[in-house]
């Protein structure tokens, strides 16, 4: 168990975060040309780096705030007809295209960092909410008739047992939701959001391979990273690490 | 005493009413079995006396307060609760969800672990070995067993119990209830009991409710349900071979033999064996230690394999086809089907050998009946 954790939680991280590292180097020492060599420096990485970070944190963990809750609450049983309701209209939502929901969203918003934020926002919502709903619906009905028959409250059934139960795949929301949101926040640097997308569009825009690999792996990376650590919590959380 | 006056309860996606203007008395410490096909309205019936479902009219007085008046939490906590092995919490080990009631009544938490152990204890699940496993660890039967002992963590003057055996093989399901009706016969709990089962009905019941279409066609004692059926229904309900389900309700120690005959002490030689096994009506003979305890059977092909001369607790084979004192002549036929010998041998506490019945004696008693 132990030499599980150490490499779950410190060893594959920190050797993705190497890889990372070596991806930059390599990039930067072979930039492929004066151009792109200007456009690559140590400095311009880590601010794209750290801009693509905060962008997937902030706008995940308002998904979180906003959706687990909301979950929870279109499964209650007197919400459960307009939690379908709830759920159909974020699905038809979900159908549009992120680059199109950013667009939308700088009309009304204009450019920048907070535009970027809310159109990611909006776009985890439905994978964790859905999850939570579903989690939530799938609880065995026997286990929550024995604990109502029991004289449990409302409250400790939902404390107790079905978030528990719904647990794993609430999880599994929130993973699915933040891999995707790492994705798509390359697509914040339309507008002017910047991120990891800036290298890659840049690159397109000026021709250079060398910016759009780099851009892409350090996403990439980033993506791995988010997924591992979000299952090493939820292991940690379930007790079978 | 939980008492039923012209409870009616219709849910409004079906035809007729699932329970019909019933009246009903279960006195205190007695058993009823709730019984009959399914959409009779046994279940309902039961999840309206804890308040799962409330009746559109009528009254239902628990402990003579009219239920209605009461917090539906505090009616619940002081009511044991079983239904099958799928209310078990799977996310919670054994000694959480046994410990649920007593949680839920904020109990300091070194009396809940005591309470806990007892109970697991009680239902023959060691807490050591038990304590932290999770329901999907056990088998079909444990997990019924902590489904009672969960029900009964906080010692609630009541039990429901929704088809509490349903979902285990039939020898496993007879171990359950003889341990059912044991630890009843100290506790003496008043017990709603549903089951479909007409035969798990009459062993298990002080009474006997059969209901059909939402209403109550006879409650009277199983030996009145099968001495005297209410009408046909009821009549095939039971089913034709009643006197062979009177030996539902007849207990192993109440008809067999001591079998002095057949025993030996573990230390008689082999010759001595010999005139036993010859004398003996079931061609075997049963061997016992010194403090009683049987350790086996011999028979006359074992002698025959036999080196030197032995001892009789050298050569004994061990045999399974054994029940309890508290089993019913039902399950002592089953046993002997299921392992195809003529005989069972009774055991008492400490597995200590107290008689044989024989599938004759059996034979015998249905006969003396249908006469």
């Amino acid at each position: 168990m132990r030499p599980n954790r150490l490499i779950g939680w410190y060893v594959f991280p920190a050797l993705l975060i190497g890889c990372a590292v070596m991806v930059t180097v390599y990039f930067v020492q072979n930039p492929g040309g004066p151009m792109a060599a200007r456009l690559l420096s140590y400095a311009q990485v880590l601010t794209s780096t750290r801009q693509h970070l905060i962008l997937v944190l902030v706008s995940s963990l308002l998904a979180i705030m906003a959706a687990v809750p909301l979950g929870i609450m279109i499964s209650r049983p007197q919400f459960r007809k307009i939690g379908i309701v709830i759920e159909n209209v974020i699905n038809i939502a979900q159908t549009i295209p992120s680059l199109a929901i950013l667009a939308l969203f700088m009309t009304i918003l204009g450019l920048g960092f907070n535009t970027a934020i809310f159109a990611l926002w909006c776009y985890s919502l439905l994978p964790i909410l859905r999850n939570t709903f579903a989690g939530i619906k799938n609880v065995p009905e026997g286990a929550i008739q024995a604990a109502k028959g029991m004289g449990m409250t409302p409250w400790h059934i939902l404390r107790r047992i079905e978030l528990p139960l719904a647990y794993p795949i609430v999880m599994a929301g929130i993973r699915t939701a933040v891999v995707i949101n790492v994705g798509t926040a390359t697509l914040a640097t339309f507008i002017s959001a910047g991120g990891l997308g800036e290298l890659i569009v840049t690159g397109i825009s000026v021709g250079r391979d060398s910016l759009i690999i780099a851009g892409a792996l350090l996403s990439a990376i980033m993506a791995i990273l988010f997924d591992h650590i979000l299952g090493q919590v939820e292991a940690a959380l379930t007790g079978n690490n | 005493m939980i008492k039923l006056e012209k409870v009616t309860k219709v849910y409004s996606d079906q035809e007729g009413p699932a329970v019909d203007n019933l009246s009903m008395e279960i006195k205190d410490g007695e058993v009823c079995v709730l019984v009959g096909p399914s959409g009779c309205g046994k279940t309902t019936t039961m999840k309206m006396i804890n308040k799962l479902e409330e009746p559109n009219s009528g009254t239902i007085y628990v402990d003579g307060k009219d239920i209605s008046t009461v917090n539906s939490i505090q009616l619940r906590l002081d009511i044991g609760y079983v239904i099958q092995e799928i209310g078990l919490f799977p996310h919670m080990t054994i000694a959480d969800n046994v410990a649920t009631v007593p949680r839920e009544k904020k109990w300091p938490a070194d009396q809940i672990r005591h309470r806990v152990d007892e109970l697991m204890e009680m239902v023959g699940l060691p807490p050591k070995i038990y304590r932290q496993r999770k329901p999907a660890d056990l088998s079909g039967g444990q997990r019924q067993r902590v489904g009672v002992a969960r029900a009964m963590a906080s010692d609630p003057p009541i039990l429901l119990m929704d088809e509490p055996f349903g979902a285990v093989d039939p020898i496993t399901r007879a171990r359950l209830q003889n341990e059912f009706l044991r630890i009843q016969e100290k506790m003496k709990k008043t017990i709603v009991f549903v089951t479909h089962d007409i035969d798990e009905a009459i062993k298990m019941g002080d009474k006997i409710a059969v209901m059909r279409r939402g209403k109550l066609v006879q409650y009277s004692s199983p030996d009145e349900i099968l001495s005297s059926p209410a009408n046909e229904f009821v009549s095939k309900l039971v089913g034709k071979n009643r006197s062979i389900k009177r030996l539902h309700l007849i207990k192993a120690e109440s008809v067999l033999d001591s079998g002095i005959s057949l025993t030996v002490k573990s230390n008689v030689p082999v010759e001595e064996v010999e005139k036993v096994i010859e004398a003996s009506y079931i061609g075997v003979s049963m061997v016992v230690n010194g403090s009683g305890s049987l350790l086996g059977a011999i028979s006359l092909a074992d002698i025959r394999e036999a080196q030197g001369i032995p001892t009789a607790g050298e050569i004994c084979q061990p045999i399974f086809n054994t029940v309890d004192t508290g089993a019913t002549l039902n399950d002592a036929l089953s046993v002997m089907l299921n392992y195809g010998e003529s005989f069972v041998a009774v055991l008492s506490t400490g597995n200590v050998f107290a008689g044989i019945i024989t599938l004759g004696d059996l034979l015998e008693l249905v006969k003396s009946d249908a006469a």
